[in-house]
């Protein structure tokens, strides 16, 4: 049986492929009821690689260019979501180009590096 | 007459005066490097040696530097930028604004805003920068973060034209500064980690009418078009995003090419010309009239776009014009500027383990086993270890040649890193195309991660290394007086003896240094100028323990010994 969790994920990740644009010819993880949270990481991780390292670093470890996302409070997702899509200082705005269900993975993936036990996404 | 009437002679007056203070010439170009009292060109000179034959500030002194003045670029991007000072007046540009201050006192004459989209630091790749201007007759030129070319008074910094290069959001950007060359200002571009095509403009200086356009990789039936796999070249890179030199006499431009897109040498096929070369190029025509290869398919984005300085250098017993590369790849290239011959290519890298050198017979690189199964495998099942990283065993920040001592001084980078390249289409928007997963960056047994170099293009050989465990991301800058100035990453800015590589002072600015160093002379005394203000990809990247804790925040600092008066 495919729990909630497993459905919002399975949407998330069905909305990516339809409007994400990165489409690796490696095919996306299968998605199986009980590996959804590990396909959304790998998601995330893809767009995250793609987007968001070069500034941000590799696993998110920066000495430069971006905010340090390894002490982004776990609490303020609302402001994450904010300052990707606006932009903030030398961060672009992401808005015209990143789906909001594409910043969720990432901020998902981010919450794995992090060790947050339940992500917001996954609430 | 009255007053209304009598200020407006004044300020015309004034204005008379100003341009008269900012007149240049064709002729102050070509003597930059002859002239040292100001610095009229990227590179100072046509040359790019970045050299100076003032010596008021030498060996011996230099410990007394002192800092003069300190402005605030108001900015946390990359201050790597190389100022330009005619006529009275030091100009700046950073990604936001083009600036003049007086260079005696660094108070701000004028400040003219650059507007760019909110999304373009999307595209931008390794940072955002803005590296530098040209100038003639009383104009500036520079180019824009989203493609654009720019005139500019330098009286006052109005716009007199401005012209778009591309489009952004097809990946394209621009980071360099302009060459006044031919009578045409040259422009080249970047984007090679988008899936640009890279090319090379010309315009007119006084209208902005594009003279020639000239496409970077070949299309199918142009000379190279076999080299690549179907339509790759549409997407194909060979970026040209740093600033080509100039020798008059031959009247040739010689501008460097960058990686190839995507870095997956396989999915691209072949050599993938004209990606990490040197073209040689008629300036009024865009006619390319040699090239050179240094790395054939560039399997790990070693690029070739790094500086190429000019200079005459014993060959054989006889004087003879090369141009002089540190690429990427860990090689140092000599090569005959006339004829595009190679002369020679020595490992200058500490350790390079994707080639085991060049073939001095055919110009190309000995592949190791681990490059040549990577020329021909696009989908690979583990992470492979590869010297020099993609930082490369140099990178963009400019080397300087001392003619008198016949050396160069370079900032090396002694990294690995771990890749392992995937097929990937092309994502579009602003987003990395790489062809690949990168695992990470490795660090050399004994932890020094970069060098100040000075090496002998002649022997072939180091004079002498100063090692440092954050590679230096500036400039390099020597003068007749027996210094090498350059920066940190940690935002010292550091003299060098010239003989021997021993530090002679430092001073800690307020970020990281990733500005390209000048010196120029004033009402008898010689100024030291440098941008400070980091914000650099290996900063993000190579997860060096040393770096943290450095702040962004670009600054102009000058420097000079303590006046008698």
């Amino acid at each position: 049986m495919i729990t909630m969790r497993a459905r919002r994920q399975i949407g998330l990740l069905v909305a990516l492929a339809l409007s994400a644009g990165i489409s690796y010819s490696v095919a996306w993880p299968a998605i199986a009821q009980d590996a959804p949270a590990a396909n959304a990481r790998e998601a995330g991780r893809k767009l995250y690689v793609n987007a968001c390292q070069r500034c941000h670093g590799i696993n998110l470890a920066t000495n430069g260019i971006g905010f340090d996302l390894r002490t982004f409070p776990q609490a303020e997702r609302e402001r994450f979501v904010r300052s990707v899509t606006d932009g903030l200082r030398a961060m672009p705005a992401w808005g015209n180009t990143m789906k909001p269900e594409q910043i969720e993975l990432i901020w998902g993936y981010i919450g794995s590096v992090n060790g947050w036990t339940v992500t917001p996404a996954s609430q | 007459m009255n007053k209304r009437t009598l200020r407006s002679l004044a300020a015309m007056v004034l204005s008379y005066a100003t341009a008269l203070a900012s007149a240049q010439t064709l002729a102050d170009l070509r003597n930059d490097a002859a002239t040292p009292g100001d610095v009229t060109t990227y590179g100072m000179g046509w040359s790019q040696q970045r050299y100076s034959a003032l010596e008021q500030i030498n060996a011996g002194n230099a410990a007394k530097l002192q800092a003069v003045w300190n402005l605030s670029l108001d900015n946390p991007a990359n201050a790597s930028s190389q100022p330009l000072v005619i006529g009275g007046t030091m100009f700046v540009a950073t990604h936001t604004h083009t600036i003049a201050v007086d260079p005696l006192t660094g108070r701000q004459k004028w400040k003219v805003a650059v507007e760019v989209p909110a999304d373009i630091t999307g595209y931008l790749c390794c940072g955002i920068q803005s590296r530098g201007l040209a100038a003639l007759d009383g104009v500036l030129y520079r180019t824009t973060i989203d493609a654009h070319v720019l005139a500019l008074s330098m009286a006052d910094g109005k716009t007199i034209w401005k012209q778009k290069a591309a489009d952004y959001k097809d990946g394209y950007s621009m980071t360099h500064a302009p060459l006044i060359a031919g009578g045409v200002l040259i422009t080249g571009i970047s984007g090679g980690e988008y899936g640009a095509r890279g090319f090379l403009d010309a315009w007119d200086l006084k209208t902005g009418a594009k003279k020639w356009h000239r496409w970077t990789t070949a299309a199918p039936g142009e000379p190279g078009g076999d080299t690549w796999k179907g339509e790759a070249y549409k997407v194909g890179g060979a970026p040209t995003w740093l600033t080509g030199t100039y020798d008059p006499e031959l009247d040739l431009v010689y501008w460097g090419t960058g990686n190839g897109t995507p870095w997956n040498p396989a999915a691209r096929g072949g050599d993938s010309l004209y990606i990490s070369s040197v073209l040689a190029l008629r300036p009024s025509t865009g006619e390319v009239v040699w090239h050179y290869q240094f790395s054939p398919g560039d399997p790990y984005d070693y690029d070739g776009v790094n500086e190429l300085v000019l200079a005459e250098l014993p060959i054989a017993n006889k004087p003879t014009k090369v141009l002089m590369q540190a690429n990427r790849n860990g090689f140092f290239y000599v090569i005959d500027r006339t004829t595009g011959k190679l002369i020679s290519a020595n490992q200058f890298a500490r350790k390079v383990n994707w080639a085991t050198g060049i073939d001095m017979a055919n110009g190309r690189p000995i592949d190791t086993p681990m490059t040549a199964m990577v020329r021909k495998t696009e989908e690979m099942t583990d992470f492979i270890e590869v010297w020099p990283s993609a930082f490369g065993g140099k990178n963009w920040m400019p080397m300087s040649y001392d003619p008198a001592r016949k050396l160069v001084y370079l900032n090396s980078i002694d990294l690995g890193m771990k890749i392992k390249y995937v097929k990937q289409q092309r994502p579009g928007g602003p987003n990395w195309y790489l062809g690949l997963e990168l695992g990470g960056f490795v660090s050399p047994e004994d932890g020094n991660r970069g060098a100040l170099v000075a090496w002998d293009p002649v022997t072939r050989k180091p004079a002498w290394t100063v090692l440092n465990k954050s590679p230096f991301w500036s400039g390099v800058l020597s003068t007749a007086g027996g210094v090498v100035f350059t920066g940190s990453q940690s935002g010292q800015f550091m003299a060098f003896d010239s003989k021997t590589g021993n530090k002679l002072w430092s001073f800690q600015t307020g970020s990281g240094i990733t500005g390209l160093p000048i010196t120029w002379e004033r009402e008898g005394r010689q100024y030291v100028t440098v941008l400070s203000g980091a914000a650099t990809v290996y900063g993000a990247l190579a997860g060096d323990p040393d770096l943290a804790n450095v702040p962004a925040g670009g600054s102009v600092w000058t420097f000079a010994l303590p006046s008698s008066r």
